[in-house]
C-alpha cells in the first residue's frame, strides 16, 4: 500500500513537474554561417509543444556576446528587424523560428560560425525551465518558390518600392 | 494592274512584319521604361578603393542593398544570388558582377564589406562610402532605408531597408528586380534573359 502511494504520488509529480522543458520538443534546429567579418547571425528552430501555452522569454549561447529575440515584419517590401520580449509557443502547438521571421539572434559572435560547427543555445521558458540544444551551422535554404518575376514590373507603385507579399 | 495589286500586298505585309520587328527592337531596347528614371551610374568605395558601375560595361550586374549586422535577411539575399551564379556554365557566370552596397557606412568599413562579400562568392565586391554618396545611389534606384534605434537592443540601431535584387544590362540599364527570398533558379533565369 506504502509502495503504490509512494507511486502514485510519483506519477502524480511527474504531471505536475511537466514543465516547458518536458512538453517542448525542438525539430530542426540550425545556426547561420557567419561569414569574416560578419559580427551577428541568427539560429532557427520550430518549437512543438505538447503541453500548455509558454513562451521562450530569452535564450543565451557560448559564441555571442549576446543573444535577443528578434523577428522581421515585412512592410511593403521593406525588412524591419525588431528586438520583441517573448515567442509565444501556443498550448499544443508549434511556432517556427525561420529566415525572414522570428529567430535567436547571436549579437558580438566569439568565433566564427563554420558550416560543420555546432552552436549551443539554451531556451528560457516563461515558466522558468530552460532547454538546451545544438543547432548545427549552415547556409540557410532559400524560403519559398515565389514565381513573381513575371509580374515584378507590374507590381511597382509610384514610390518606385515592389509590393512584396508578407508571408 | 494585276501585278500592281500583288505588289502593294507584299508592301503591305513587309510593311507590317518590317513593324513588328522594330517594334520589338525598340521595346527591348526601351526596357528600362518599365523602370522609369530608375538606376544609373555610380561610384563608391570597395576594400580595393573606388568602384563604378561603369567599370563592368560588358557584364551583367547585381545589385543589393542592405548592411552587414543584419543577420539574415541580407545573407539570404546574397547566398540565393550566389547560388544562382553556381547554377550559370562558368563562362556565364564569369560575364555576371555582384555587388552588395552598405547602407550601413557607420558599422561597415569597405575592408569588412569585401571580407563579408567573397564569403558567398568569390568575384564580388563590397561597396558602401559616406552617407551622402550612398544615399545618392540609394535615391537612384529607389531604395527605401532608415536607420531606426533599437533602444532595448544590444544592436543599438538597425537599418530597415528594402530587399531587392537589381538586375542591370550589359550597357548599364536596370532592367529587372527580384525580391531577395526569390528562388536562385528563378534569379539564374533573370541573369540568362540579360547575358543572351
Amino acid at each position: 500500500m506504502r509502495k503504490m502511494l509512494f507511486v502514485l504520488a510519483l506519477a502524480f509529480s511527474a504531471t505536475v513537474l511537466a514543465d516547458a522543458a518536458a512538453t517542448i520538443t525542438v525539430e530542426k534546429p540550425f545556426a547561420r554561417k557567419a561569414m569574416k567579418a560578419q559580427r551577428n547571425s541568427a539560429a532557427f528552430m520550430t518549437l512543438r509543444n505538447s503541453g500548455p501555452a509558454v513562451a521562450v522569454v530569452a535564450a543565451e549561447s557560448p559564441v555571442a556576446e549576446i543573444v535577443e529575440l528578434h523577428t522581421h515584419i515585412h512592410d511593403n517590401g521593406v525588412m524591419r528587424m525588431r528586438k520583441i520580449d517573448q515567442i509565444d509557443v501556443p498550448a499544443n502547438g508549434e511556432v517556427t523560428l525561420k529566415p525572414g521571421g522570428l529567430h535567436v539572434m547571436l549579437l558580438g559572435l566569439k568565433q566564427d560560425l563554420n558550416e560543420g560547427d555546432k552552436v549551443s543555445v539554451t531556451l528560457k521558458f516563461s515558466d522558468g525551465s530552460s532547454k538546451h540544444i545544438e543547432a548545427p551551422v549552415r547556409m540557410v535554404m532559400p524560403m519559398k518558390m515565389k514565381g513573381m518575376k513575371h509580374d515584378m514590373k507590374k507590381g511597382m507603385d509610384h514610390s518606385g518600392m515592389m509590393k512584396m507579399q508578407a508571408h | 494592274m494585276k501585278n500592281r495589286k500583288i505588289l502593294l500586298f507584299w508592301v503591305v505585309v513587309i510593311l507590317f512584319f518590317g513593324g513588328l520587328l522594330l517594334a520589338q527592337q525598340y521595346l527591348k531596347r526601351q526596357g528600362s521604361d518599365l523602370l522609369p528614371g530608375m538606376g544609373g551610374d555610380f561610384t563608391l568605395q570597395s576594400d580595393q578603393g573606388p568602384v563604378s558601375l561603369k567599370d563592368f560595361r560588358g557584364k551583367v550586374v547585381a545589385l543589393y542593398f542592405g548592411y552587414m549586422s543584419c543577420p539574415d535577411i541580407c545573407p539570404t539575399s546574397l547566398w540565393n544570388l550566389s547560388q544562382a551564379m553556381k547554377e550559370l556554365p562558368p563562362e556565364k557566370a564569369e560575364q555576371v558582377q555582384g555587388i552588395f552596397i552598405s547602407v550601413d557606412p557607420e558599422r561597415d568599413s569597405p575592408k569588412a564589406m569585401g571580407l563579408f562579400v567573397k564569403g558567398f562568392y568569390p568575384t564580388f565586391i563590397g561597396l558602401t562610402d559616406e552617407k551622402e554618396k550612398v544615399d545618392k545611389v540609394v535615391r537612384q534606384y529607389g531604395v527605401v532605408y532608415q536607420k531606426v534605434p533599437l533602444k532595448d537592443s544590444a544592436m543599438g540601431y538597425v537599418v530597415d531597408h528594402s530587399s531587392v535584387i537589381y538586375l542591370i544590362d550589359r550597357e548599364g540599364v536596370l532592367q529587372n528586380m527580384i525580391p531577395h527570398d526569390t528562388d536562385p533558379q528563378i534569379i539564374r533565369d533573370a541573369l540568362l534573359e540579360l547575358l543572351d
